[in-house]
Order: structure tokens, then C-alpha cells, then sequence
């Protein structure tokens, strides 16, 4: 592999020269940098999360490639990032300036979880887990021979099984290939057409309940394909546009199947097997869009815009209840999803600025979800493939969500003088839906800005927002249907006060230092709300210096500092017992967040040499505090309080580069990550920590790790 | 704060108000047009579309002739350097600057300022007002995804195209922009965005694999929050996520309403970007019986799955909507 690499750089590396020996018609301009060497990468820990989303195997690397000629008219560039690495991208483009555009991409993301996963499952064909005959037997055997008669020597045996399972890795990749052409048909027609091809393989942890709770590495493996056309064309005042795109989703795994580690034999409560559905169904999605944009006079614009669009699934059919051949059969509704969504959208803007003091924008905006899919009932059902269930006296149908969305915008913003604006602005928002605690609601906003921009020494932006959601169409059968309590309200839709502030400023002492100051505040009540979200506030404050004290010495360190913090109520007792208070118990959540960012760029600090340095640090602190409702009347154990959780991420590095011609330089770059973590559900101590119980669970956890990378590095310009 | 909430009683009334007072401003001002006007409009808008003549680039002095760009880069080499390495010199195409006046095109007839630089000034953009800046380069940026900058938020709270954009000076690799990436650039002014991305649980945006503009069109956009793509959040995310976007024969309503109900898309320190731990996250909406809302508290953080590793989707791992028969709980 190396020795590949090694000549695909190379050849890179050549490549621009011979394409300028081969110039001999118009005289051509050549525009190249190529950056490649070696590297190596250090780690102590878990260093999947260092490179999540990046390759940083050692060896030799070509990480930066660009190639941009201009002959004939036409513009060429050409790009190559992380070449042959797992998380390569490939760009093209082609420019025939006032004519004809045309790109392409190849891109990979890969998506590393953890390299320390483990389970007892086998996977023979992807999507079947399987575990050996006589592990399941020694499982079964342990709940007669249990001397207690409980089954913690089972459990027992769960968890040392999985510990000694072999580590594999849980990892995804998405690889997109795209590509798209724009064609000016005449001067005021252009033509554009892009199409899209993104592939999503690999797995994820994810759950497989059959009595004992499961985590299986699921296999992904999925495709979607876009295409976009659109026509634009303008006519006098007007600009038309009308689009079409598509959309096609395509699964390709099967139905996962997994042994039951408690059963090797289908009887009536009980399967030796589960099965899960595919993680989602093909589906296409089609639609058109029209847009008409009128200039009008005094810097006014109306713009009209509207969509529809129709999502359906592929047809395929719904698996049966259960995979055991023991279960009492259920017949189902229907054989096939036959799902469908009908969309339709619409925004219409109207803009005017008649004179430099006054702007007037009015947006209106609709969303219809149509969800068109027949209703489910199920008068009887399997539960987790094991047994049957008669439903025929509280038959479970299913929820067909359909939304309705009418926003209205109108903001007025005067500029009486100088450089400040004031603004008002309102908005309506209303929403109409099913199946839901509300059927509608309303929201009013009413805001006000104060803007100071076009100074050179000062910009400053600041908004205050005041709104008001009311629900409507309350309906309690929706929390008793589903054995909710009847006083939870939904946050998402619940009433609801908020008010939020902003500034964001950047004062220019002079030329060479500038400050920037920002800071947001924001509070969300919940009203009507006695369990669920009652109530949630942040504030944002941030810092940055940016200076260039000398000519070879550019500085910048920022601070921001976040602070969220929540309330939630809920109930230990059943829903009958909505009234007392005994068994309230509350949350207090508080994130705290410290990021710092600092930057340095010292130009000839030595002859011929440049270093950048960067260093960035974020600091999270996460409490959930748990609280009684009612001190006095609580009948509640009182709460041993859980753990702070703790996230520390530090990244550091020097990039020296030593200019040793024009077109030659050499770097060595250094990186240093450091991740520490503390979090009693998903660090390795809490893994490492856990009782013995009816699951057997992958390991995914927060690892903590510190990472070193040494690059050195050839620049080429040309 | 009270009185913000007489507000509730009449929000159609400030609309109203609004509207009249934004009629009676631009009536004042002179903008309603006679009839007879509508072809001047169409003029209008078409010169904005044609090569641009000397006049229609408001130089400064008025008898100002062009001198050409030679005579501009006499002084100004930097900038013409800057300038040549852009789209913009593209003299084969009519309607860069290089097809019309070069320099002259955006910044007026330079004959003035030639024979008297220190008195006779042309177009310096960093000192205009947004307003004019944005007008300038909307002459040829006009279509497109440039359609609908105007009345978009960044339009309307003065943010003109020389604040990220930079005609002789870009730093970026794409979109000549003035910082070297759209981070860099957009963290100007939305520093808490960009801080989240610095969280364990983020999009590999800071590993370049995605960018502001994958998501957000800034010229504005047709959607909520000036999203690329969709005419909802759940349309912009399954645009990718597509597995996610149903329709499924059980849906979670949260996964049609909106994905940042339970994720914040700029980064998260929680699994999977979640708004909140679970299960707390999923407290805020159940606690039904049966399965009803418990202490999950330091005695069982070892000992309960519903709180160990990744809470309830443990269990209710088809937690945006099942199509199993028996999926009604997410556990198929």
C-alpha cells in the first residue's frame, strides 16, 4: 500500500510539469501547490474519537493537491485532498466563463466510533447474529442451577463473556460522488443540473431487546441518490425559476436476525430468535418549484416561491409479527406500508429599502406535511418476537402526524442618522396538527433591534425577542391513550414565554487591533407544564482579541463561556395518582461550557521560516441535580445526587514552514489532542464499573486519550 | 416585561401598523409610481443586467473619463494582483469587470482621481455603507442563490458582501472569502456556533469534511434559519439522513416536527449530539405507567441499563419511527 502511495505521489508530484511540457498552443497560466510527505501518529488510550471523521495513519501522505490553469478562456482547477487515505476528496472544475460551469466530487467521510467493541455474537452473513449452541446452553442452564434460584450467576457469565468477546471496530463510511453542469442558454437563461450519489456502509450500535437487552453492531448499508434541475431565466423586472428534483433511498440491508442467548428452542413465550426490520424502507421523493422574483423600483423586491413534492415509499412488504415459529400467529393490517407524504410549500418575501433611512421586509411562509399513509391497528400483536398479546380490548392504532405551518415576518428598520438602525419586527406563527397533546398553536414574536454597522471603528448588532405559543385543541385521550400522565405537556409544543437578547460587537482600535464582544441571554417558560420541561435558560458570553502588534506577528484568543440550564419535573406514580405530590421528583440540568480559541502567526521568525501556532481548549461540566417536589411531603428515598459529568478537549499545534525557495518549502507540523472525559454512563470506569444484569452491551464508550501526529512536509508551488 | 405582554392581545394589529406605516413611508418618499413607470423598471433592471457604462458605476466626479486599468495598477499593483488571480479578470466573459471597465467597472471613471488622487477620491468600499456595497456587487450578483439576499437576515441587519468577501485579497480556497474558511469567517459574529463545533459530539465540519454552507445558504434562502436545502429543519437533515425520513408505519412526532428537538446540529458534549443526556432528554416528554419517570440516581448508575451506556435507546432503538407490525414503542 505504501509503495502505491508512494508512486501515486510521485506521479502527482509530475503530473503538473508534464501537463506544462504539453502546452504549446495559446500561452497558458499554471497554478499548483502540492503538499506531501511522511507522518507519524502516537497515541495512548482510545484514539478512535482523534480520528472520527480523518485518516492520520502513518506513512507517507499527499494531503493538499491543487492544479489551477487558465487557457482559452477556460478555468480548470483541480484539487486532491488526504489522497488514497480512507477520507480522500477529489474535486474538478471546469469554467468556460459565461458559458458553461461544470464540477465534480468524490468524497469519503469515514465515521469511527470505537475500536474496542465487543460481543459474544457471531455475524456468518451480515444482518444474522448467532451465538454458539453451547454458550446459549451454559446461559440457559445457569437459571435452573443457580443455587439462590436468581439468575446473577447468568449474569454473571453475560458480562465475562463479552469481556473476553475479540475487539472489533465499529465504524461507518459515506462516500459521495457528485457532479453538476451549468449552462447559460443565453444571456438571461442559465441552465443547471446536479446530481448527487452518497453511499452510507458499516455499523452502529443499536438495540435488540428479547427479553434480555441486546446491542448488536448493526450493519448500514445504504444509498441515496439526488438530482436537481432547475431553469432560471430573467425577463425584463422579472426573474423566473422553475426546478425538479428527485430523491431515491435505497437500503440494502436485510432484516436483522439474532439469536436469543436464553433460548435455543420456539415455544409459545419465548423465541430462540429476534428479528428487526430493515433500519428504514426505500423511498423516493419528486418534486417541482417555481420561483418568480420581481424587481421593482426604489429597491423593492417581491419574490414568490412554492414546492411540492411527494414522498413515497418502495413498496416492499411488512415483515411478519414474529420470527417464532412457536407464537400464536397475528395476521397483519396490511401487507405493505404504502406510505406517502404529500408536501407543499410556499414563501413569498417582499423587500423595500424606498430611501437610505427607511427598509420594510415581510416574509410569509407555509409548510404543509401531508402525511397520506393509511392507519395501522393492531387488535393483537407479538411483543419482542416472544409472545402473544390480544389488544382486542384497547386496540393500538397507529399516529399519522400531519402539520400545517403559517409564518408571517415584518420587520421596519429606520436609520434616522449616521450609521445606527432601530428596528420593530413581528411575527405570527401558527401550526396546525394531529395526534398531538394540541392541535394547533399560535406563537406571537415581537422584536427590536439596535444595529451600528459602516463604522470603522465600531460594528454592533443587538436584538431583543419577546414571544408568546399558546396551544389550542387540547386533547387529553393523547397522554391516557398512551398511559402518559395526564398534566406532562410536550416542550416542543407546550405554551410557552421566551425572551432573548443578543449583541454581538467588534470595536477597531486601529488598524491593527480589533476586539469582538458578544453576549446572548435567553429564558423559556413553560406554562401550564406540572410534568415534563417547566423551564430552560442560557447565556453566551465571548471574547476575542485579534492584533497584529508587528508586521511579522499576527495575534487572535477568544473565550466564550456558555451556561444552559434546564428544569424538568416528572412522577414516580402511576398516572392515576397525578395529584400527589409525594412522588414528584425534579431535575436541575446545567451545562457549563468554556472554549478557548488562540491563534499566533509569526512570519520570519527565522530566515526563511514562518510558524503558526493554535491552540484550542473546551471545558464542559454537566450536573443533573435531582430534587423532590414537594420536601415536606416526599415520600421519595432521598437521591444520592449523580456525578458531574466532565469533557476536556485540548488541541494544540505548530506548523513551522521554512521557505527554502519560491516554489519549495518545508514544514514540520505538530499536533497534539488531548480528550479526558467523565461520565458515569459511558466512560470506561463506568463500563468497567457495572453490575453483572440481563443485557449484554457492545462497550461503546467515551474513551479518553492523548494523541501526538509529526508531519513533515514538502510544499510545492508552481 | 408586562407590558411586552399586551402584545399577545393585537399581533395582527402591529403587522397591520406596520404595513401602513411602511406605506406611508415610501408614499412620502415618492415611490408609488404612476403607471407609465413600469417600462422605466423594466429598463432599469436590464441595464443592471447589461454591461455596465461608465456613467452607471457612480463615479465620484462626473466628468471623470476611464483610463484603464493600466493606469490603475500603476499605483494599485496589489490590488490588480489580487484581482488577476480571481473569476473576476475573466475578460472573455462580459460580465466580469475585466469584460466591461476592469477596475473602473466597480470603483467609477478614474480620470479624476489619476491626475488629483489626494482630493479626487473613487469608490473605496470600506467606507460606504452597507447598503451601497451590496448594491455595487448586485449589479452582476443578481441571480441564483444571490436571488434572495435581499430581505434576507443578513441583508436587513447590514451585513454587506465586503464582510466575508474580499475581491482582491480572498484567503479561501472557494468563494473568496476574506478568512482562509467559512468558520473562521462566519465565527466573526456567530463565535457560540463555532465553540460548539470544539464539543465531542460535532459534524466533521472542523475536519473539513462539511462547512457552514452545507447547510445555511447566507445569501438567503427560502426556509426557516437560512437553511440550504428543504422548507423545514427535518427536510434539511434527512436531506442526508435520508433513512430518517420516513414515512414510517410508527412515527415519533419529534422527528417530524423538527431533528433539533432532541439535537443541536452545531456539536454537543452528550452521545449522538443530543440537546440533553439521556434519559433525561426523554424524561421531558415521558414518564409513562408501567415504565414510569424514575430517580435514576447514583445507586443505579451501575445497576440499570435505562440509565447505563446509552439510556433508552438501548431498547427503543427505532427511536425516529418503526416499521415493524409491533413497532408502536420503537423497540422493533
Amino acid at each position: 500500500m505504501r509503495i502505491f502511495k508512494s508512486i501515486s505521489i510521485l506521479a502527482l508530484a509530475l503530473a503538473p510539469a508534464a501537463a506544462y511540457a504539453q502546452s504549446t498552443d495559446t500561452p497558458a497560466i499554471y497554478r499548483g501547490y502540492l503538499d506531501f510527505g511522511a507522518r507519524a501518529t502516537t497515541s495512548t488510550g482510545e484514539p478512535a474519537r482523534y480520528e472520527r471523521f480523518r485518516d492520520l495513519t502513518d506513512g507517507l501522505f499527499a494531503e493538499t493537491f491543487r492544479l489551477d490553469a487558465e487557457k482559452n478562456g477556460w478555468l480548470i482547477k483541480l484539487g486532491a485532498d488526504h489522497v488514497l487515505a480512507s477520507d480522500q476528496k477529489y474535486t474538478a472544475s471546469f469554467v468556460k466563463s459565461g458559458t458553461f460551469k461544470a464540477n465534480a466530487s468524490w468524497d469519503q467521510i469515514p465515521f469511527l466510533m470505537i475500536r474496542t467493541a465487543q460481543t459474544p455474537y457471531l455475524q456468518p452473513t451480515p444482518g444474522v447474529f448467532i451465538l454458539d449452541d453451547n454458550l446459549q446452553k451454559s446461559w440457559i442452564a445457569l437459571s435452573t442451577t443457580a443455587p439462590t434460584g436468581g439468575f446473577a450467576p447468568r449474569y454473571a457469565s453475560f458480562l465475562t463473556t463479552v469481556n473476553n468477546s475479540p475487539k472489533f471496530e465499529l465504524s461507518q463510511k459515506r462516500h459521495t460522488a457528485g457532479g453538476g453542469v451549468e449552462y447559460l442558454l443565453s444571456e438571461n437563461a442559465t441552465f443547471k443540473i446536479n446530481a448527487k450519489h452518497a453511499t452510507r456502509d458499516g455499523s452502529m450500535p443499536y438495540g435488540a431487546y428479547l427479553g434480555t437487552e441486546i446491542e448488536l453492531a448493526q450493519p448500514i448499508s445504504q444509498s441515496i441518490s439526488d438530482l436537481d434541475a432547475s431553469v432560471e431565466a430573467t425577463h425584463g423586472i422579472a426573474l423566473f425559476r422553475v426546478g425538479y428534483t428527485g430523491s431515491w433511498f435505497t437500503n440494502n440491508a436485510d432484516p436483522t436476525i439474532f439469536d436469543n442467548p436464553t433460548s435455543l428452542t420456539d415455544i409459545a413465550t419465548a423465541s430462540s430468535r429476534g428479528r428487526l426490520p430493515r433500519l428504514a424502507q426505500n423511498s423516493t421523493k419528486l418534486g417541482v418549484n417555481g420561483m418568480v422574483s420581481l424587481k421593482l423600483a426604489h429597491k423593492s423586491r417581491l419574490t414568490a416561491y412554492a414546492t411540492m413534492s411527494t414522498l413515497k415509499d418502495g413498496g416492499e412488504a411488512i415483515i411478519p409479527f414474529t420470527i417464532n415459529s412457536a407464537a400464536t400467529s397475528v395476521p397483519l393490517f396490511r401487507d405493505t406500508l404504502q406510505g406517502k407524504v404529500q408536501t407543499t410549500a410556499a414563501n413569498i418575501t417582499f423587500s423595500s429599502r424606498p430611501t437610505k433611512t427607511f427598509n420594510f421586509v415581510a416574509r410569509y411562509r407555509y409548510f404543509n406535511y401531508d402525511n397520506q399513509t393509511p392507519g395501522w391497528t393492531n387488535t393483537a400483536h407479538v411483543r419482542y418476537d416472544n409472545s402473544f398479546q390480544s389488544l382486542a380490548t384497547a386496540p393500538i392504532s397507529s399516529e399519522v402526524y400531519s402539520m400545517k405551518r403559517n409564518n408571517l415576518d415584518a420587520d421596519l428598520y429606520v436609520t434616522p442618522m449616521g450609521r445606527a438602525t432601530f428596528s420593530v419586527g413581528a411575527s405570527r406563527n401558527t401550526e396546525s396538527r394531529n395526534d398531538r397533546i394540541y392541535t394547533g398553536s399560535t406563537e406571537n414574536v415581537a422584536r427590536v433591534k439596535v444595529d451600528v454597522i459602516g463604522q470603522s471603528f465600531l460594528t454592533m448588532r443587538s436584538v431583543y425577542e419577546y414571544s408568546q405559543r399558546r396551544g389550542e385543541g387540547f386533547d387529553q385521550t393523547v397522554l391516557t391513550g398512551a398511559a402518559e400522565q395526564p398534566l406532562m405537556r410536550h416542550f416542543d409544543i407546550a405554551d410557552r414565554n421566551r425572551s432573548r437578547v443578543s449583541l454581538v460587537a467588534s470595536l477597531m482600535a486601529n488598524a491593527n487591533l480589533g476586539l469582538n464582544l458578544s453576549t446572548a441571554a435567553g429564558k423559556d417558560d413553560y406554562l401550564n407544564t406540572t410534568i415534563g420541561l417547566r423551564d430552560n435558560n442560557h447565556r453566551v458570553y465571548s471574547a476575542g482579541i485579534t492584533g497584529t502588534p508587528t508586521e511579522q506577528l499576527a495575534l487572535g484568543i477568544s473565550y466564550s463561556y456558555e451556561d444552559y440550564k434546564s428544569t424538568q419535573m416528572n412522577n414516580t406514580a402511576s398516572v392515576t395518582a397525578t395529584t400527589d405530590q409525594s412522588k414528584y421528583f425534579s431535575t436541575a440540568g446545567d451545562d457549563k461550557v468554556h472554549s478557548v480559541i488562540a491563534t499566533a502567526d509569526v512570519t520570519s521568525i527565522a530566515d526563511k521560516v514562518d510558524v503558526h501556532f493554535a491552540y484550542d481548549f473546551n471545558r464542559t461540566r454537566a450536573t443533573y441535580v435531582y430534587g423532590t417536589g414537594d420536601p415536606v411531603a416526599s415520600t421519595l428515598a432521598v437521591p444520592v445526587q449523580l456525578p458531574t459529568i466532565k469533557s476536556d478537549l485540548t488541541r494544540g499545534s505548530v506548523d513551522a514552514i521554512y521557505h527554502a525557495t519560491k516554489r519549495v518549502s518545508l514544514g514540520l507540523t505538530y499536533w497534539y489532542d488531548k480528550y479526558g472525559v467523565t461520565d458515569y454512563t459511558l466512560d470506561s470506569q463506568a463500563q468497567d464499573a457495572r453490575v453483572p444484569g440481563n443485557y449484554m452491551l457492545l462497550g461503546y464508550a467515551f474513551e479518553p486519550y492523548t494523541a501526538q501526529t509529526l508531519w513533515g512536509r514538502v510544499m510545492l508551488r508552481w | 416585561m408586562r407590558h411586552l405582554r399586551k402584545l399577545r392581545t393585537a399581533p395582527t394589529l402591529w403587522l397591520i401598523g406596520l404595513c401602513a406605516l411602511w406605506l406611508t413611508v415610501v408614499v412620502r418618499a415618492g415611490v408609488v409610481q404612476p403607471s407609465g413607470k413600469k417600462a422605466a423598471m423594466a429598463a432599469e433592471y436590464q441595464q443592471a443586467a447589461a454591461p455596465v457604462k461608465p456613467a452607471a458605476t457612480a463615479a465620484p466626479a462626473s466628468n471623470a473619463t476611464l483610463v484603464g486599468d493600466d493606469t490603475c495598477s500603476t499605483c494599485h499593483s496589489k490590488q490588480a494582483d489580487g484581482y488577476a488571480k480571481t473569476p473576476h479578470h475573466m475578460k472573455s466573459d462580459t460580465r466580469t469587470p475585466a469584460g466591461k471597465q476592469g477596475c473602473e467597472t466597480c470603483h467609477g471613471a478614474g480620470s479624476a482621481h489619476a491626475a488629483d488622487p489626494e482630493k479626487q477620491h473613487l469608490k473605496k468600499f470600506s467606507t460606504m455603507s452597507s447598503d451601497d456595497v451590496n448594491a455595487t456587487c448586485a449589479t452582476c450578483h443578481n441571480k441564483g442563490e444571490h436571488v434572495l439576499w435581499q430581505g434576507s437576515t443578513h441583508e436587513s441587519r447590514g451585513v454587506s458582501c465586503i464582510s466575508c468577501h474580499s475581491v482582491h485579497a480572498p484567503e479561501s480556497d472557494k468563494g473568496q472569502l476574506k478568512k482562509k474558511t467559512q468558520i473562521e469567517t462566519c465565527a466573526v459574529c456567530h463565535r457560540d456556533k463555532a465553540s460548539k463545533l470544539d464539543r465531542s459530539g460535532h459534524m466533521p465540519v472542523r475536519e473539513g469534511k462539511m462547512q457552514c454552507s452545507s447547510c445555511h445558504n447566507t445569501h438567503g434562502s427560502t426556509g426557516q434559519k437560512m437553511l440550504r436545502v428543504g422548507d423545514s429543519v427535518a427536510e434539511l437533515c434527512t436531506s442526508c439522513h435520508a433513512d430518517k425520513r420516513g414515512p414510517f408505519l410508527w412515527e415519533h412526532a419529534p422527528s417530524r416536527e423538527g431533528c433539533v428537538t432532541c439535537h443541536d446540529a452545531h456539536g454537543s458534549s452528550n452521545d449522538r449530539m443530543l440537546v440533553a443526556k439521556q434519559p433525561f432528554l426523554c424524561q421531558r416528554c415521558h414518564a409513562p405507567s408501567g415504565h414510569p419517570g424514575s430517580v435514576y440516581d447514583g445507586t443505579q448508575i451501575a445497576t440499570s441499563v435505562r440509565i447505563f451506556a446509552r439510556g433508552c435507546v438501548q431498547c427503543h432503538a427505532a427511536i425516529h419511527g418503526s416499521n415493524h407490525p409491533a413497532g408502536n414503542r420503537f423497540l422493533r
